[in-house]
């Protein structure tokens, strides 16, 4: 998770103590649980599309996050099955251990992946070890996605009379991102704000394209 | 196929034990509940598996970056790390059926030994992973001696025979040194059989020096190899093996 990076915590209890800790003190699960929430979250305008991981599946669901500004690309994607499949996405980072991605929806249906660029996903090889298989996917690169994102963004904004330049100004940017983000039929995965970064982002892209359509 | 033996080796990770039961939730949950910090368990579990992203498996981190699972995982809490190598060995399970039919080789005379790399394992011979584990599974009473490239250990006086020292199972010169011990003892090589799960090093080598080679791929299926037979559960070695008078 990128953007900006909280300091300290606080707890109040009821007889008027209250208890500060420092974030970066907690446990790392606990910091990206309480990022997640809405009331914790802050938009990062300066995300860029290098910030972003697209997931779409064989059944056309798609999700978004947002990765930490150190990651450079995908190291590999396989799921282990326990019975129970979980998916793991890792990607490599520059200058410290990788970024692991955990996919719990319908993993062995993961039909692509967006991270500085596009990858297909297909199965290569299953590996049997005791009561678990762990199966490895191969990455193939295709067409780059975003480029179609925005295309799509662009027909969301016509189809919801949402007006590109006024997007920004808006005081209920939120709601009216959400709303594209539904009719392109993408969710967060893990956090709101990430899919709330990520339709800025297009918008952004697309201002840069110079493009409105309006 | 039955075999007449006079000699067993077993391979040991794999196969004599499994990893199964070292599954993270277990393995970090216990550790960390009973350091008295059971908030960290999450965190600690996903900076294993990190670290397997850095390095590509566990069995690879272990091999030779266990400094960095006490570095980056542990936080080089000496109780930490105590407490892990104590639970690496507690949670590993022995493979399904193996007393049952270590029981039945011995009840024929087949002499017993664990034929080990110890790629995965520190500590000085006596007390490294290895024999500590065959100590703490009780499994000492089948397996006397371990042969590995450290030497012959004798896992009752903790003595060791250092003409293996140095030698491999992968380069087959461990096989080489076992066969001409063997044959010292009246036991050639067809007389002997290894068990093991992994071609390059348990079975391949093996066979090409003459002994019998018994694949083991209940845990996990490394692929073709020489193997003489192909077993998924050690109760298949009470129909296969025999004692050769």
């Amino acid at each position: 998770m990128s953007g900006p990076i909280p300091k300290k915590i606080t707890v109040q209890y009821d007889d008027g103590i209250g208890i500060e800790a420092n974030f970066a003190d907690l446990p790392y699960p606990f910091r990206q649980e309480l990022l997640r929430q809405p009331a914790f979250s802050q938009a990062n305008p300066a995300a860029g599309k290098e910030n972003f991981v697209l997931l779409e599946w064989e059944d056309g669901w798609c999700e978004v996050l947002q990765v930490d500004p150190g990651c450079c690309e995908i190291n590999r994607y396989y799921v282990i099955s326990r019975p129970e499949d979980v998916g793991r996405l890792s990607l490599k980072k520059s200058d410290s251990y990788p970024e692991l991605i955990e996919i719990i929806r319908r993993p062995m249906e993961l039909k692509s992946v967006a991270f500085l660029g596009t990858y297909e996903l297909s199965l290569e090889r299953s590996v049997r070890e005791g009561k678990k298989v762990d199966h490895f996917f191969s990455l193939k690169k295709v067409d780059d996605i975003l480029e179609k994102e925005i295309k799509h963004f662009q027909m969301a904004l016509i189809e919801e009379g949402i007006d590109l330049e006024a997007l920004s100004n808006q005081g209920s940017a939120a709601r009216t991102l959400e709303k594209i983000a539904r009719r392109m039929g993408i969710v967060a995965s893990r956090r709101q704000q990430d899919l709330l970064d990520f339709m800025a982002c297009l918008a952004n892209m697309l201002r840069k394209q110079g493009s409105s359509p309006r | 196929m039955i075999m007449k033996v006079k000699w067993c080796g077993f391979d040991f990770g794999q196969c004599v034990t499994e990893p199964g039961g070292l599954r993270n939730p277990r393995l970090y949950g216990d550790l960390y509940k009973e350091l008295g910090r059971p908030e960290l368990i999450p965190e600690k579990i996903l900076r294993y598996r990190i670290l397997k992203e850095k390095y590509g498996s566990y069995g690879e981190i272990k091999e030779g970056h266990r400094d960095e699972i006490y570095r980056f995982v542990l936080d080089n809490n000496p109780k930490a790390i105590e407490l892990f190598g104590q639970k690496e060995q507690e949670l590993l399970d022995v493979g399904d059926g193996l007393e049952d039919t270590l029981d039945y080789l011995q009840s024929q005379r087949i002499e017993l030994q664990v034929v080990s790399e110890m790629k995965k394992t520190l500590g000085p011979v006596g007390t490294d992973f290895v024999s500590r584990s065959l100590k703490t599974k009780g499994l000492v009473k089948y397996f006397k001696e371990m042969v590995t490239p450290q030497g012959k250990i004798n896992l009752e006086d903790n003595s060791i025979d250092l003409r293996y020292k140095g030698l491999t199972k992968e380069d087959g010169t461990l096989y080489d040194a076992l066969a001409q011990e063997l044959k010292e003892r009246g036991i050639a090589p067809h007389e002997a059989v290894m068990v093991g799960d992994k071609p390059d090093t348990d079975i391949n080598p093996a066979h090409d020096r003459g002994f019998r080679t018994i694949q083991y791929i209940g845990f996990i299926d490394l692929g073709k190899s020489k193997a003489d037979q192909v077993i998924r559960s050690f109760r298949e070695l009470k129909k296969i093996v025999r004692k050769k008078e």
